[in-house]
């Protein structure tokens, strides 16, 4: 790629500066350090890296390549082109618009996310909202991604998971309903369980492309919903830990539209069958290592359900706290660590008042530590508290 | 500017050496006891004569301590402790802190931030890779940062959040300034800037006004474009990039200032079957993350984990420490550990006494502080 500074949309003056010292070709310009750029062109260093930043935005604008890339061209990493990055942004929506605010969208992609809670809390529960709604069409604004589930634990249930299924499916054709009558841009979603992000935004007519989108919604089935979970049963440590190494990987790249993968649990194999805790330890951080490196490179949200395990007070029995197993090291792991608890239904209101449960923040990079949000599950899956099962 | 003359060609006033001026080489480079016995006079008065010589050969060449166009005498102690450039520090927004480090994080020095998971120890990497960044005019470092991750903990909004809270605080710091004229280091309400500035009162002269207007037209893209970020995710990638890119990358960034690795434990708790090795490879990236602290004259954060170390004897004898073992212990020179407080968003940060040298720990029971749960951004 020898693109030439010339055709570039540059400044003229800054164009003539570069091509008076010597730098017409972009490969010259952005291969360069800022610092021998400043030698050269005998300019302060960040304006000449302010200048590398210019003609590598130009060049993006040209090539119509998303960040980083450039057409071969790999600037260093900043933390803002990290913020600007689309594609780490996304997150899988959990369907109840107060954890998907919690969570900053939703469940992160290219991240590692554990979810601790009691048995009967509702963690399996929400990992089968999670492998549907991963799959809300482009034109809602969604992933429309494949899940893989594996299941330690034995605890998935394919009738709850097509109930689900299908209160998705209603969802999206109400949406999809509203959008071609109020003619709403993706993203827009009055009745709160709204689909964070996506879209181009901005009012004004559907295009034709956008319109045969939102008519293929309302086709979806509830078979072919189900066709996009995989299901792997792991029966202990070992199978699976030889599953994630030789054949995950493999899988992922032949399925390449898979964006969430379902962990459930990682305590069951790995809590007992060790004796040795330093073993234990370092065959979850490969574990861990593993799924990371998968998270980011095939840009995809990885859930680990864990288990809760009871830390007695040394000094006092009344001191004793519940909390995540695995023990402290694994804490390391995971960087976004939540909570699921029950709440004790208080009467009046709808029939789903003890269905609610509270999801609390232990551990998160952009999200103060406490934050909680309250949900409940009903009939058609996991939706905000306040309202009524519609089935 | 231009460097000096070579020292043949050169002559210098000596002041009250009393025997006029003399030719310059031979004035440094000579041992004090040869000058003594040529000049007549005692041996320290001719030490302070060579030294006052050096300063004023220092200031002509803009040169930093111990260069000096070529004459390196040798260093003492007073040399580094004049050395400006190692006394600087990246401020850490916390007052209690950064008395607590002696100005914040030190330039030219391995610091290791330990602490159990969810104590802070990202947050505080994302607030020194801002606060690096604070204007010269207000008395900062204005530099760059690496960001090494291993974790994959960086998160890009929570950075944008910070550098925000910075330049809210950058400008207010500017205003206060040009109102009350006061010289940068000098801070009221207690998240101060240490050092820094030519001191003295009376009116800001023409550029440095200048360079505090120039301190409002920052934006957070500018910050966020400074920092550098680089994923690692294995310790062979880490010591790859480590030991090959690295340096070049200072080389062409020389206004990277300060290295955050986070974290150190991560690819090297569990990835080796050997201790020995991995103490091995351990220490090779640390003498190679100190001797570019040293050469480029930036600060390096490693942050690490927290093991359990079980009693010997007792159950209850057991204790949380950093994790990575004894041997690591002695490549940092300062040692952190950071814990969270019951209540509240407060943390605080110790020296930790895991290292060896218990001396310097009790010498300094007072250090234990509280450090004000003020990233800034969390007040707003």
């Amino acid at each position: 790629e020898e693109e030439d500074i010339r055709s570039l949309p540059l400044p003229s003056e800054l164009k003539s500066r570069l091509l008076g010292a010597g730098l017409c070709l972009v490969r010259h310009c952005l291969l360069t350090p800022p610092a021998e750029l400043a030698a050269r062109l005998g300019q302060p260093l960040d304006q000449c890296r302010r200048m590398q930043l210019t003609v590598r935005d130009a060049l993006a604008r040209c090539t119509n390549d998303g960040g980083g890339g450039c057409g071969g061209f790999r600037l260093p990493d900043t933390a803002e082109t990290l913020l600007l990055d689309v594609a780490r942004s996304r997150a899988v929506p959990s369907m109840s618009a107060s954890v998907d605010r919690l969570l900053q969208g939703g469940l992160s992609l290219c991240q590692l996310t554990e979810l601790a809670g009691s048995a009967g809390s509702g963690k399996t529960q929400l990992c089968m909202q999670l492998c549907a709604s991963v799959q809300l069409p482009a034109a809602l604004g969604g992933l429309q991604g494949g899940a893989v589930y594996l299941d330690t634990e034995g605890s998935f249930s394919p009738r709850r998971q097509a109930q689900i299924a299908s209160g998705l499916l209603l969802h999206c054709r109400r949406l999809a309903d509203r959008m071609r009558q109020r003619r709403l841009p993706p993203g827009d979603d009055d009745d709160g369980n709204g689909v964070e992000g996506g879209g181009d935004g901005g009012d004004g007519p559907l295009t034709k492309e956008h319109l045969k989108a939102l008519n293929e919604v309302s086709s979806l089935t509830v078979e072919q919903v189900m066709s996009n979970i995989y299901y792997f049963r792991c029966l202990s440590h070992v199978q699976l830990c030889a599953f994630a190494h030789e054949s995950l990987e493999r899988f992922l790249v032949g399925h390449p539209h898979v964006r969430l993968i379902v962990l459930d649990s990682i305590a069951s194999p790995f809590r007992y069958e060790f004796d040795n805790a330093g073993q234990r330890n370092r065959q979850l951080a490969e574990l861990a290592a593993l799924l990371t490196r998968l998270a980011v490179s095939c840009r995809l949200a990885v859930l680990c359900t864990n288990q809760m395990t009871t830390r007695f007070g040394l000094t006092d029995a009344a001191d004793s706290r519940v909390e995540p197993a695995l023990g402290p090291s694994w804490c390391h792991v995971c960087n976004i660590r939540l909570v699921i608890e029950r709440l004790e239904g208080g009467g009046g209101g709808g029939g789903c008042e003890d269905q609610r449960r509270r999801m609390r923040v232990l551990k998160h990079p952009a999200v103060r530590a406490g934050s909680s949000a309250v949900f409940q599950v009903c009939a058609v899956g996991v939706r905000d508290a306040f309202q009524d099962d519609v089935s």
